[in-house]
């Protein structure tokens, strides 16, 4: 497979300025070492397109790479809100486009179909509409009726984090592809990092399956913990604890840089990312409570 | 059997029946961000609805079939592993139209008039506070089919306004016919449970209306949390008292640790409890494991 490229590679792939698309949603499946490369690179004035992240977006706005997201959602959930990406829009440091989940949706699906636009129904009462202007309200030149126009959304790159590859460059996803597939039909460009690269034997064990055909896709990372800190199903769970751990040095400016030297700024080499964040015995405890979740069955309920 | 003592249920487990008591069969129940009581909720109408009632966990995980007393460190794992199927969001989208979906929403102000704000506090552009986003609250504010069923822990006057500080979601917008003048097709906001009481709205104004006080609430104690004049139907009962069974079912079965008791704790308090929460699952895991 000619793809493959190292992680150091990828952030090559990148330039200044480039309209980018991370893959996943809330804290699920989010190339996050990728991301992390990013950082260390310095790349800078990204714009990036991300419908519903968390700590992806917080991350590159807080180590100040992107100059502008278009979003529909962007929290730490259960761990609080995006502290980074919050103080900069409030003090008016990132630019910003506020969508829905579905219009954002539509932007980019707009660029797979190389269309100006798609429409929609709802939104026609939100302010969203108002403030953000790749949106605009039409009428329907025989019948009148109204409709939302959502502005097409071309990113130069995908950034993705999918579960496996096959030997051919299959991209083989497991659990719910989120804006995935829309943002690879879209970007000019599409990088994903996986979990392992599989056999064609070993790819026609797994029954729920989804892909990406190997013609949307530039270049793969194999990135095993990729996703880390965040989930990728079946092989681990989010790290709390180290999401809590981002959470509260994402406050304060002066704890959120001594994060990003401490996780990313200091780091040559993966292996040294891991043993930061506890090591192989943190990697088991994630492993082994997916595996406490996989097997859950006599806990049924209903 | 209903109980008949007030003192024998909690606020958290009388609004989370009286949110699984707005579902009906033929609905389509989704959950996405991190909405324990909500979740808590569509547990407990599929306990009691059977399974015949369409739950996509998550949205883009397609009929899940089975439940498991819920959990913070791995509960996308088990929506996975219970549901027949996943699809992607532009799957979920496509079949929007389609469903009567259900899905319980906690924006951060809700006005007048059931116009629902998740995106900032203060002016827009210079926000006093920048708030996530909707995600889909201004989708499934407009979806024709949809049921829109709010809920909100902390019922005051900052989180209902006299109109919101920005529109997210459009509920009536100015009232009367203005939402069906905008061109909108869908209903609009249905119910709101807070932790005061449940409200509806008007059928001509479109007011927030009370239909019911949770027990030891009076009436000014939610005209003092609520920053407009609200409207109060002419006979104002007590909220219905959930029945031992679904208290069990909520306490003892769904959700043991009381999980859903984080939506009402904020600051150290939460973090507090949610570090309690993390601790007592890790525990359990491993124990288990052992």
């Amino acid at each position: 497979m000619k793809k493959v490229i190292n992680i150091k590679e990828s952030s090559g792939l990148v330039k200044d300025g480039d309209i980018v698309a991370i893959g996943g949603t809330w804290l699920d499946r989010k190339p996050m070492e990728i991301l992390r490369e990013l950082v260390r690179r310095r790349k800078k004035d990204l714009e990036l397109v991300i419908p519903i992240g968390g700590i992806d977006a917080d991350l590159l706005i807080g180590a100040r790479c992107a100059k502008g997201i278009h979003f529909s959602y962007i929290s730490l959930d259960i761990y609080g809100s995006a502290q980074s990406f919050r103080r900069a829009i409030e003090k008016d440091e990132v630019e910003f486009r506020e969508y829905s989940s579905l219009s954002i949706l539509l932007g980019l699906q707009a660029a797979a179909k190389d269309l100006p636009c798609l429409t929609m129904k709802e939104l026609l009462g939100s302010d969203i509409v108002k403030y953000n202007d790749h949106h605009e309200i039409v009428s329907h030149p025989s019948s009148g009726e109204k409709f939302v126009c959502v502005k097409k959304i071309t990113p130069d790159l995908a950034i993705l984090h999918a579960q496996c590859a096959g030997e051919d460059g299959t991209i083989v996803f497991r659990s719910g592809e989120w804006f995935d597939l829309e943002m690879a039909k879209s970007a000019k460009r599409v990088i994903v990092s996986v979990e392992e690269v599989l056999s064609e034997k070993q790819l026609e064990d797994i029954y729920d399956k989804s892909l990406l055909l190997r013609n949307m896709v530039d270049a793969i990372v194999v990135a095993p913990l990729g996703a880390h800190p965040t989930s990728c199903y079946p092989y681990y769970v989010a790290d709390t604890w180290h999401l809590m751990e981002y959470s509260l040095s994402s406050r304060e400016r002066e704890t959120f840089e001594y994060y990003l030297r401490k996780y990313i700024y200091s780091i040559t080499r993966n292996e040294e990312y891991v043993e930061k964040i506890g090591g192989s015995e943190k990697i088991r405890k994630l492993k082994r409570i997916n595996e406490f979740g996989l097997n859950h069955e006599s806990k049924r309920i209903v | 059997m209903n109980l008949k003592e007030s003192s024998d249920v909690d606020l958290d487990e009388l609004m989370v029946v009286r949110m699984a008591n707005e579902i009906r069969k033929g609905d389509v129940l989704v959950q996405g961000s991190f909405t324990p009581l909500g979740m808590v909720a569509c547990i407990l109408a599929k306990i009691k609805l059977g399974p015949e009632l369409i739950f996509c966990c998550g949205a883009t995980n397609i009929d899940t079939k089975a439940f498991y007393p819920i959990f913070l460190l791995f509960s996308d794992v088990i929506a996975r592993k219970a549901s027949l199927s996943f699809q992607s969001l532009g799957d979920y989208y496509s079949s929007y139209k389609t469903n009567r979906i259900v899905e319980f929403m906690a924006p951060a102000q809700i006005d007048r008039f059931g116009n629902l704000n998740n995106s900032v506090i203060g002016d827009y552009k210079k926000p006093k506070v920048r708030l996530p986003g909707g995600a889909g609250i201004g989708d499934n504010a407009e979806s024709v089919r949809n049921k829109l069923i709010l809920y909100n822990c902390r019922h005051s006057v900052r989180s209902f306004p006299e109109r919101v500080d920005f529109v997210t979601g459009a509920g009536f917008l100015s009232g009367g016919a203005s939402r069906w003048e905008r061109g909108i097709k869908a209903r609009g906001p249905i119910r709101i449970i807070t932790d005061l009481a449940v409200l509806g709205f008007d059928a001509e104004t479109r007011e927030m209306m009370v239909e019911s006080l949770h027990p030891g609430v009076t009436i000014n104690k939610v005209k003092e949390s609520t920053g407009f004049n609200l409207l109060f139907k002419k006979e104002i009962n007590q909220t219905e008292l959930p029945s031992e069974t679904d208290i069990h079912l909520v306490r003892e079965i769904i959700d043991p640790r009381a999980i859903r008791k984080l939506e009402f704790l904020t600051g150290k308090e939460r973090l507090e409890f949610l570090s309690k929460l993390i601790k007592m699952e890790e525990e359990l895991i491993f124990k288990e494991l052992t």
